[in-house]
């Protein structure tokens, strides 16, 4: 027996690894989370591809974090534990649920690892990257104005991420939820961090770089509170978990093998229900020459967060010595070896992943619906003499969070874009090429806001951030700050976002070309004409019409699916005073679908030379114009439209509507030549409808 | 003639077929099989293309549905360069969507003294 259990010993040696709980461990364990967590949905609302580079100058690791979002997070899993085997942060990287305390040992004391990595209830000196810095990190991000900002931001957010989940990871380990030294012999005794360097961490290790580790198997954990992720009382924590149902090289079972004991301060396991089970050790490891057996000691676990009981067969071992010890009636030992790491890590690694998992999606919980307002267009902006811009977004936004309701906080909204050159892309948005970098205006903040569950209007103000009108690749993103509550989640300063990607700015133009009539298929400037030159044919009957003048002018944009029908001029997502013949105005709008419908009204119509009164309502489907880069499959695709301006008496323009005379709109030869008469059309003004 | 017969709106030629226009050709409808679209190209032919063919200066017709088709042109590398020394975005790939080629609807009235005309 004695020979067989040394032997054991002996060969777990070699399967430790210098490190502790090690770069390859967090590594992977963290890429499994994030691969299971909500990341990839986020980073879409982002507008940020799963391979899109954040930040590269940044990186510390290289090896590990390739610049996209998950290498961040990788890279803060690995760095969290500093730059050097023994860094002083570790102290901060343990967690007794049971009396809420960090490490200690002697006068050597750390932050509890709750504290440390949440921050929830005051800062810590050494400490920027915990969940209330990544929380400050993901605001600046959204609300950054420039895109070095932005990814900056983003990429030590998600670096922060990585420190936090590092933080549950090192939970699931019992050492680090036991108070169990473990830093090894060879740091530096001021740094308090004594006792033998883990062979559980070092075989972890081992088993994380031959893929070995059992990363699944466990779904995303959802808790009301990042705190509760480690310790929610009632024994959900993944800190609970460990320290309850796991025995560490330090704290290991006293006491005789028939009335096993807990370690000191440690109630739980304490041999309630204990069972031993002994082993040939030919079973264990075939094949090899040794002899004898192994006496395996297994314990009751329970998971209070599925609430599921089980027995570890495994959770300790008798020692080499035990046996003796118990015949001189001494104070028998325990020991660990690989058999009882296997044990554990089966339990407690797919769990660390579950729960950090599930700290990215708590994250990351909260989210906005975002929808066109009730004029449809986001975006709305007169353009006149060839200047315009938007400096008003209207939207309608509800709050998507499961299960948690904001209370007042703080709202903005970001519109994103690219400047487009080499042409107008107002006029030739397939032909303009845009900015290799995207640009950003934000609102000023709505205050003591909240977002309920029906969508709500909210007009934001860009009037010291006004938004181009010449731009491409536009998208949007409306940002909550303040308290998220709910019986499932609940967190007093909480981020809840929408992202929305809507088309391009399309210029409009509307006006009046009843200045011209047509008369067998020639047409006729009837401008000022008399009785006797409107009867062409000298017949005695008025041949030639027009032209009329409208008082007020208006353009609704609307849904395709709404029928076209009548409008209040308050309804109107445009307006002008009114248009005289060869008068014309033009707004440049934003919106989200494919296509729409495009009214124009006129309630005032005179005719200025019979003094007829008249109205009119027209629609038109009208296509969306795109001109936007997408990332597929890992390539930059840019995706246009072939939408492109046509020259109109004077005016070039991918878009005009015009009141004309029937008998120009009848004749084909007439219909074609309006375009091209002698007298230009004069611009003039309008606005908005709502102040926009 | 009354007025109300008189005035219409029209949405100018050169504007509605503006969106339909890609190079030389625009797109008609569906062709006999879900891979072939219908198209007029420059000389007025209305010809099939089908889904992988490449038409000259445009791309490669890449997806097709009832509203629009796709075609597909991967950049050159001199093309990326030229946009990359400007300082913008030089994709790998351009995708131009050219919708569908709308016809005029016939006009209706609305309304004692209106006169309503509709197209899409």
């Amino acid at each position: 027996m004695k020979s067989a259990n040394m032997a054991i010993v002996l060969l777990a040696i070699p399967l430790m690894s210098s490190h502790a709980y090690d770069l390859e461990t967090h590594w992977r364990m963290s890429l499994a989370a994030t691969n299971t967590s909500s990341m990839n949905a986020i980073l879409a609302m982002l507008q940020v591809g799963t391979s899109s580079k954040l930040d590269l100058g940044a990186i510390a690791r290289p090896q590990i974090n390739d610049g996209t979002a998950a290498g961040w997070i990788e890279e803060g899993s690995i760095v969290e534990d500093g730059d050097s085997d023994c860094d002083p942060r570790v102290r901060n990287h343990f967690y007794n649920p049971l009396n809420n305390a960090g490490y200690l040992r002697g006068v050597i004391e750390g932050a509890p690892s709750v504290d440390w990595g949440l921050e929830d209830r005051g800062s810590i000196a050494g400490q920027e990257n915990s969940y209330a810095d990544a929380r400050n990190l993901f605001w600046s991000a959204l609300t950054a104005t420039t895109e070095a900002d932005r990814q900056r931001n983003l990429a030590l957010m998600l670096r922060s991420i990585g420190q936090v989940i590092h933080l549950i990871q090192d939970a699931a380990q019992p050492q680090h939820t036991r108070n169990d030294s473990h830093a090894g012999l060879t740091c530096p005794l001021t740094l308090g961090l004594f006792g033998p360097k883990s062979l559980y961490e070092g075989y972890a290790e081992a088993l994380a770089q031959t893929g070995q580790l059992p990363y699944s198997g466990y779904a995303n954990v959802s808790l009301p509170r990042p705190r509760d992720y480690w310790d929610d009382e009632v024994g959900r924590g993944i800190a609970e978990f460990s320290n309850r149902n796991f025995v560490s090289a330090g704290t290991n079972f006293l006491g005789p093998p028939d009335d096993l004991e807990p370690a000191p301060g440690l109630p739980s396991p304490n041999g309630a229900g204990a069972r031993t089970d002994t082993v040939d050790i030919q079973e264990l490891m075939p094949g090899t020459s040794l002899r004898g057996t192994m006496t395996f000691i297994g314990t009751l676990y329970d998971d209070a967060y599925v609430q599921q009981a089980d027995f570890n067969a495994r959770t300790s071992t008798y020692s080499i010595f035990t046996a003796d010890l118990a015949a001189r009636r001494l104070p028998p030992r325990y020991t660990l070896n690989r058999f009882n790491f296997d044990a554990a890590l089966a339990l407690l690694i797919p769990r660390a992943v579950g729960y950090s998992a599930g700290m990215i999606d708590h994250f990351f919980r909260g989210t906005l619906e975002i929808a066109p307002p009730d004029r449809f267009s986001y975006l709305v902006a007169p353009y006149q003499d060839g200047n315009g811009q938007f400096t008003q977004l209207k939207v309608k936004v509800r709050n998507t969070t499961p299960d948690a309701d904001t209370g007042a906080g703080t709202v903005r909204a970001v519109v994103r874009y690219r400047e487009a050159h080499l042409t107008d892309p107002l006029l030739y948005p397939a032909f303009a090429s845009l900015d290799s970098e995207p640009s950003y205006a934000v609102s000023k903040p709505i205050e003591n806001v909240s977002i309920g569950r029906e969508l709500q209007a909210l007009d934001f103000d860009f009037s010291e951030s006004p938004i181009p009108l010449k731009v491409g690749d536009v998208s949007l993103i409306v940002a909550f700050r303040g308290p998220l509550v709910g019986q499932t989640f609940t967190e007093n300063d909480a981020i809840a976002f929408g992202g929305k990607d809507v088309f391009e700015p399309q210029l409009i133009d509307f006006g009046n070309s009843t200045d011209y009539d047509c008369y067998q298929s020639t047409l006729y400037d009837v401008a000022g004409a008399t009785a006797q030159s409107r009867d062409v044919n000298r017949d005695g009957r008025q041949d030639l019409f027009g032209p009329v003048t409208e008082i007020g002018s208006y353009v609704k944009l609307q849904s395709s699916q709404t029928p076209a029908d009548w409008f209040a001029p308050d309804a109107a997502s445009f307006a002008s005073p009114g248009f005289g013949y060869a008068e014309f105005a033009r707004f440049v709008a934003v919106q989200d679908q494919p296509q729409y419908l495009l009214m124009t009204e006129s309630l005032n119509i005179v005719d200025d030379y019979s003094g007829d009164f008249s109205q009119h309502l027209a629609w038109f489907i009208i296509g969306r114009s795109i001109n936007r880069l997408v990332e597929q499959d890992g390539k930059l695709v840019h995706e246009v439209s072939a939408y492109s301006a046509g020259a109109y008496r004077g005016t070039e323009t991918p878009l005009h509507t015009d009141l004309v005379n029937s008998n120009v709109y009848a004749n084909e030869a007439c219909r074609n030549g309006i375009a091209s008469v002698g007298r230009p059309m004069r611009e003039t003004t309008g606005s908005p409808v709502g102040n926009d | 003639m009354s007025l109300e017969k008189r005035l219409v709106i029209v949405a100018l030629a050169c504007a509605a077929a503006a969106d339909a226009m890609a190079g030389d050709i625009s797109y008609l409808r569906r062709g006999r099989d879900p891979d072939t679209a219908l198209v007029v190209d420059s000389g007025r032919r209305t010809q099939e293309i089908r889904k992988g063919e490449d038409v000259a200066d445009v791309g490669r017709l890449a997806e097709i549905d009832d509203e629009e088709i796709v075609f597909e042109r991967a950049l050159r590398d001199e093309e990326r360069k030229d946009l990359e020394r400007l300082g913008l975005a030089a994709p790998d790939v351009r995708r131009l969507h050219l919708r569908r080629r709308e016809q005029t609807r016939a006009a209706a009235s609305l309304g004692a003294r209106a006169t309503v005309f509709s197209a899409d």
